[in-house]
């Protein structure tokens, strides 16, 4: 009887034990998890500042010309112009490529503000269209970048 | 029927011990793949802060049109910018050398040695290019194959090559 007792006992303790170590490997795992994910989202992040970085000094070289900034950026078919907004397609590791393929789409877009033009740089996720990155900035209109 | 019970016990804790190696082993090949993920980035991570570096030494740059690029050794592309200081003409030479980028500073017109460059930080290879006079396009790569690129606004413009 005493033995049939202690058998049982040490079961328990172990079935115990292993309900404790699984309850931390889950916890573990949903935390590699976020962290993995926060880790892409810091990448992504990372690399829509260089590319806004790249995206603005172009405009003011090119003097607001949304396709020259397209063509400067990319090639012809990784972006798109219309109704004054410039579209420029990204893959993961924001590399310009066609749209089929973008992870996300650079909006650029500007506004006449007195003898300013005012640019607004954008980058979304394709997907869900969650912004990630915004870049607001001004250029000149007259007498040197922007027109 | 004591046997019985007795290797039924047995198997239970078998059965629990694996149970207990294969979460483990799960839990740690999970760490290693996300590990190996998150270092995998490292290659971007340089060459968008050597892109932040660039940006930064031409913004520096007073005087946008001592701005060129040039050639060191036989075939290095090399990016110049020039300055004064204390009444000397000087220029600063950036380039990749040795999967280096490497900056050197120089009297103006004097000879430079790749070899003698300061290291700044791994890089495979930099390409410069001024694009309509008042363009500096700068491209990229490190040893993963990871390739990028910058754009940076020569104001006043007028930079050569």
């Amino acid at each position: 009887m005493n033995k049939l007792s202690g058998k049982s006992l040490l079961t328990l303790e172990l079935v115990i034990l292993l309900a404790f170590f699984l309850f931390g490997a889950v916890t573990c795992a949903v935390i590699f998890v976020k962290a993995d994910s926060r880790a892409d989202e810091a990448k992504a992040l990372e690399n829509a500042v260089v590319r806004s970085t790249s995206i603005a000094e172009t405009l003011k070289a090119v003097d607001g010309d949304l396709a020259k900034t397209g063509n400067r950026i990319g090639n012809r078919s990784s972006y798109d112009t219309a109704d004054d907004m410039l579209l420029i397609y990204f893959d993961e590791d924001m590399q310009p490529v066609s749209k089929s393929r973008a992870v996300f789409t650079a909006q650029v877009s500007s506004q006449i503000e007195g003898k300013c033009r005012k640019y607004h740089i954008e980058f979304l996720r394709s997907e869900d269209k969650i912004s990630i990155y915004a870049l607001d900035f001004k250029g000149i209109r007259e007498g040197g970048a922007g027109k | 029927m004591r046997d019985k019970k007795h290797h039924i016990d047995i198997i239970f804790i078998i059965v629990l011990i694996g149970l207990f190696a294969l979460s483990s082993t799960g839990l740690a090949l999970l760490g290693v793949n996300i590990y190996k993920n998150t270092g995998a980035d490292s290659g971007s991570h340089n060459q968008n802060t050597a892109a932040l570096y660039f940006a930064q030494k031409v913004r520096q740059c007073e005087d946008k049109s001592q701005i060129r690029t040039a050639v060191v050794g036989s075939e290095t592309p090399a990016l110049v910018i020039g300055e004064t200081s204390g009444g000397q003409k000087l220029e600063t030479w950036f380039y990749v050398h040795d999967n280096n980028l490497k900056e050197v500073t120089v009297k103006k017109g004097s000879a430079v040695d790749p070899q003698y460059g300061q290291t700044v930080m791994e890089m495979s290879s930099a390409d410069f290019e001024i694009v309509d006079g008042n363009l500096l396009q700068i491209t990229m790569s490190s040893g993963e194959d990871v390739h990028s690129s910058v754009n940076l606004y020569l104001m006043g413009g007028h930079g050569y090559e």
